[in-house]
């Protein structure tokens, strides 16, 4: 792996721009390649570009992800009963998440139940056993289906010492008279183990590194798997996993290839830019929303999966995809198709993702669009930097639209926190950017003057600093990608998303080189895709170090 | 104690009366005021903390609130918020505190037991622990009263303590609710996450009774057997991943193992009896399908269909689950949470007015009295709560609100906001008020007391003891209002 200096840049911007990574000695470079036989991996005592992590458990999409493709569960049930995942931006981060009392009795009833509906249709019954018991105290079946099964719950290979620990669980069917009761109660017994709940890495050593572990060969296969799909590995995975064959950087791009075709990958990606853009609970249940999202999503199927375009056209495509009412609703042509078709947006000033009702609708505040959210979202989503909040000292009610004595336009009431002591050089960095779009509305449509003041001409005229002035969301978009402002924020959400935790300094050499590669790809998606599940550093993991 | 008490159920059944409306006879009490049951047993006290994300007026509006009584003392009147009250008779059962005050830093140091400027949710630190806040948008940084209740009287019930909560989701897209979800705490940061589902409630509380039919019995003994073994397995399975972890993980994971150990013990724990008083209440179903998230705070264009999950049902089945749970003994103290701090749930489907709960005290037209509105939302829940401990007889006679304690406190007050350097602002602790339900050890129920800046602990410090916990303390607060004792 090349070494390459550091890609991190601050924009130029000032307050507000705070360098989140901090300094790490230089690795030690010292012991040789080998082969670590019993996992089939190499180990690269110099591997760069490995942050920290920890125990990350699966998401309450994953948890659903994985029942549906497990048992052919389609309840979604864990995403009822357990604790919401905090999702800023990304419901996968380990670090928010909280093993509590709640999360335990939500995983012991869903696994009550869902091991219940697993046993009721014996078609889908014998699916999941793989065997027909000869009588209810069928051991060698019984033990074939714990074997079997248990090493697709637990995502790995089950032990003879493992399959016996379940072996007592057959005295209930025997009791009961009904093999199938233990066969329910091995899966309840699992969906609430430590193996199926939490996404275990315990890998390699590296000689010389202590802190430093390569994954097994499984390791890695259920990692891939989880960024792709959002679920476990499939037959087809865990067999290249046995064969040895995910021992190498080649050989897991071409598992990555292979699963990117799978629909999976598709809804895994959609729902990525929906947390990442934070649209991601946008209310399906109005015939507009849906429209939005079905709007959004077209956009992102096309130039991701479908055309495998230029990504960055994702920020300023000409054409959207929408139905006759959202065609109405944003003042645009009608399509071909009332159900929803492609529409040229021509010379409406709309252009890429930014001008969706999606993105639109998120960042609002004091039933309005916000400036400031607006630009927060941009600056921290979109442009990954971090914006502080208010300092403590500081006099601040962040629940009050600002007020002015001498006007009631927005502009001009925002335009007094600029000028408020110890407020302007932070808003300074953050207004601008969001009266960039002040002529959408947070329902995504045009405007010309404020909410209920006509008087109130709204210019859409924004600047961000250090990348220049835009108005609206297609020049928005255009000027980020043009002064390749965003390319390195995408990066690095995939990243994040990828390893379930935000980067660090450490892996500061991931991620310049995963921006070389996306820039040398064309800015191909599903290219950024394979290098990030290719790349040496995704094979590793850096324990974290306790105090 | 030395004499068996005379039951009432039993003096009643013996004199062939009837059961309603006769009085505590002294003979059932002893020399403290401690009511006892039949078998010497004394009867369990009970504490409930009800909580609600709002303050009590709006922003800009000089009405302070429609909350406290214009009257002082006993049969007070009940204004909008706490219409509830008068409407289901409780004006008897229930306190009113008022004037109430959490003190803020104004610039400065923040004093003991008071807040941070920043207001959300620096006033949850000292309202829940009575531990000062020493920065906004921070966890709590004490023991909360529930906690310390739960340790002095939870004794050998099933579930030491149960948090419940009813908003189901945070519905904002660009952030996480960072503690707005979180009231009860073990100690400095150390929270419980509540249970949101109800149907999950339901299923803890309620799964160990014994059903009456001998086969039902029979097949409850079976997957209580099976239940029991699987958690075995499972817990061994935790218990030798351990090990093989590194030293941060095992933190993570130790946490789940003993929530683990916690659920085998609640498991164990001897199935209540069905009496009267204690049934097994009817299945919730299937839980209310989670809303999705709110685009804008309200106002023009608001959607009115999203950010809501049928909280109103949800509240409705965690009252009864919270009763019954009582009522079987099977805790002592339980934390409620209508609504999260500085919570986002649309409001239009409960009150009909389009804006969330945050957004109502805010920028709504309606002011404080549209604030009014969305707080009556809570306390009718809580007043329905109240109502229903007052409906139920122990096996002495007494009403279960006779040895409970039933708390309704919010986030804050009305007036001058330090933060935003602004008077008549929602964010603000001053003008605070709370509620307290029940006569446990002696309280003195039915009054409204207007005190002159009290610390809304210290009516908390009441209610401890209320029900038994020996301390003048919570954190760094001290001190009780006597009048709720006299």
């Amino acid at each position: 792996m090349r070494r390459i200096a550091v890609l991190f840049v601050c924009l130029g911007l000032l307050a507000g721009c705070k360098g989140e990574l901090s300094n790490s000695g230089t690795p030690p470079s010292t012991a040789k390649n080998y082969n670590n036989q019993q996992n089939n991996v190499e180990v690269n005592p110099d591997v760069l570009g490995v942050g920290q992590t920890g125990l990350r458990r699966l998401s309450r999409e994953e948890y659903d992800n994985v029942l549906r493709d497990l048992l052919q569960d389609t309840t979604r049930s864990g995403s009822i009963t357990l604790p919401e995942d905090a999702i800023d931006p990304f419901d996968n981060n380990y670090e928010t998440q909280r093993a509590s009392g709640a999360l335990v009795v939500a995983l012991e009833t869903l696994a009550t139940e869902a091991a219940l509906r697993a046993m009721e249709d014996p078609a889908r019954r014998d699916a999941i056993v793989g065997c027909t018991p000869s009588g209810p105290g069928d051991e060698a079946c019984f033990r074939e289906f714990v074997r079997s099964f248990g090493s697709k719950a637990l995502r790995r290979s089950l032990t003879d010492e493992d399959v016996d620990r379940y072996m007592p669980l057959l005295a209930f069917g025997v009791e009961d008279n009904n093999f199938y009761t233990a066969a329910a109660l091995v899966i309840q017994t699992m969906l609430q183990e430590p193996g199926f709940v939490y996404h275990i890495e315990k890998g390699v050593p590296v000689d010389g590194r202590p802190e430093l572990y390569r994954l097994t060969q499984n390791e890695v296969a259920n990692k891939l798997a989880f960024f792709l799909w959002g679920s476990m590995p499939d037959d087809t995975l865990r067999q290249a996993v046995e064969d040895g064959e995910l021992g190498t950087a080649e050989q897991v791009r071409a598992q990555a290839e292979r699963m990117l075709q799978d629909s999976r990958a598709q809804e895994r990606m959609l729902r990525f830019h929906a947390m990442w853009f934070g649209y991601h609970r946008l209310n399906s249940e109005t015939p507009i929303s849906a429209a939005m999202l079905e709007e959004s999503n077209a956009l992102v199927r096309r130039v991701v999966f479908e055309e495998k375009r230029n990504y960055m056209e994702l920020f300023s495509f000409n054409e959207t995809f929408i139905n006759a009412e959202l065609a109405t609703h944003y003042g645009l042509p009608q399509p071909a198709d009332p159900a929803g078709a492609w529409v040229d947006y021509a010379d409406s000033g709309r252009g890429g993702i930014f001008s969706h009702g999606t993105f639109l609708s998120v960042a609002s505040k004091f039933g309005d669009t916000s400036p400031t959210q607006r630009g927060k979202l941009i600056r921290e989503r979109i442009l990954c930097q971090v914006v502080d909040l208010p300092p403590p000292d500081l006099n601040v009610n962040v629940d009050e639209p600002p007020t002015s004595e001498d006007s009631n336009c927005k502009k001009d009431r925002y335009a007094t926190i600029l000028e408020a002591p110890g407020c302007g050089a932070c808003h300074g960095q953050i207004d601008p950017v969001g009266f960039g779009l002040e002529q959408y509305d947070q329902n995504g449509q045009f405007r010309t003057t404020d909410v209920g003041e006509p008087e109130c001409v709204i210019d859409g005229n924004g600047t961000i600093p250090g990348v220049g002035d835009f108005n609206g969301p297609k020049q928005l978009g255009e000027g980020l990608v043009q002064t390749g402002a965003l390319q390195p924020c995408i990066v690095r959400q995939v990243y994040r998303f990828a390893h379930g935790r935000d980067t660090t300094f450490d892996d500061r050499e991931s991620l310049a080189e995963l921006s070389e590669q996306f820039a040398a790809s064309e800015y191909k998606f599903d290219q950024l895709l394979l290098d990030v599940v290719s790349q040496e550093a995704f094979a590793y993991r850096q324990v974290e170090v306790t105090q | 104690m030395s004499a068996k008490k005379l039951s009432r159920r039993v003096f009643l059944t013996g004199v062939g009366g009837t059961m309603i409306g006769v009085p505590l006879l002294e003979t059932m009490l002893d020399d403290h005021g401690e009511a006892f049951a039949q078998d010497g047993e004394p009867i369990p006290k009970r504490y409930v903390v009800c909580f609600g994300g709002h303050s009590l007026g709006a922003d800009r509006d000089d009405v302070h609130n429609m909350f406290v009584p214009q009257t002082v003392g006993r049969n007070y009147d009940t204004p909008l918020a706490i219409e509830p009250i008068g409407e289901l008779g409780l004006v008897d059962d229930v306190s009113v505190l008022s004037g109430l005050e959490i003190p803020s830093a104004f610039g400065g140091s923040e004093p003991a037991g008071g807040r941070h400027d920043d207001f959300h949710i620096a006033s949850l630190s000292p309202l829940l622990s009575g531990v000062r806040s020493i920065t906004g948008g921070r966890p709590v940084r004490g023991i909360t009263s529930d906690q310390v209740v739960a340790q002095t009287i939870g004794g050998d019930t099933t579930f030491n303590s149960l948090v419940y909560r009813v908003q189901a989701s945070w519905y904002l897209d660009q952030s996480a609710p960072y503690g707005r979800d979180l009231i009860s705490y073990r100690g400095d940061g150390d929270a419980i996450e509540a249970t949101v589902s109800p149907r999950q409630a339901f299923m803890t509380l309620f799964s160990g009774f014994t059903p009456p039919n001998p086969v039902d019995a029979q097949r409850r003994d079976f997957l209580l057997r099976s239940r029991k073994s699987v958690l075995d397995l499972v817990r061994g399975s935790y218990q030798r991943l351990l090990p093989q972890l590194s030293a941060a993980d095992r933190i993570r994971l130790e946490a789940h193992f003993e929530a683990i150990q916690e659920l085998e013990r609640q498991v164990n724990a001897i199935s209540p009896m069905e009496t009267e008083l204690c049934y097994l209440p009817d299945d919730p179903g299937a839980d209310p399908t989670i809303g999705g998230n709110n685009p804008s705070a309200g106002g023009d264009g608001f959607d009115t269909t999203t950010g809501y999950s049928n909280e109103d049902e949800r509240a409705r089945l965690f009252s009864d689950m919270i009763h019954m749970a009582m009522a079987c003994d099977l805790t002592r103290s339980v934390t409620l949470q209508y609504t999260m701090a500085q919570s986002h749930m649309n409001m239009y489907p409960l009150i009909q007015i389009p804006y969330d709960l945050h957004e109502i005290g805010h920028s709504s037209p309606r002011g404080t009295e549209g604030m009014s509105q969305g707080i009556r939302w809570h306390i009718g829940h809580w007043a329905y709560l109240v109502n229903k401990f007052k409906e139920s007889q122990e096996v002495n006679g007494s009403s279960m609100l006779d040895n409970s304690a039933i708390l309704y406190v919010n986030e804050g007050g009305h007036g001058y906001d330090p933060g935003g350097m602004a008077d008549n602002s929602t964010h603000s602790t001053e003008r605070m008020a709370m509620l307290i339900a029940g006569r446990a050890g002696g309280l003195a129920s039915g009054q409204h007391i207007a005190t002159n800046g009290a610390h809304p602990v210290n009516g908390i410090i009441s209610a401890m003891q209320a029900v038994g916990v020996e301390t003048d303390t919570l954190g760094e607060v001290t001190g009780n209002i006597p009048e709720l004792f006299g």
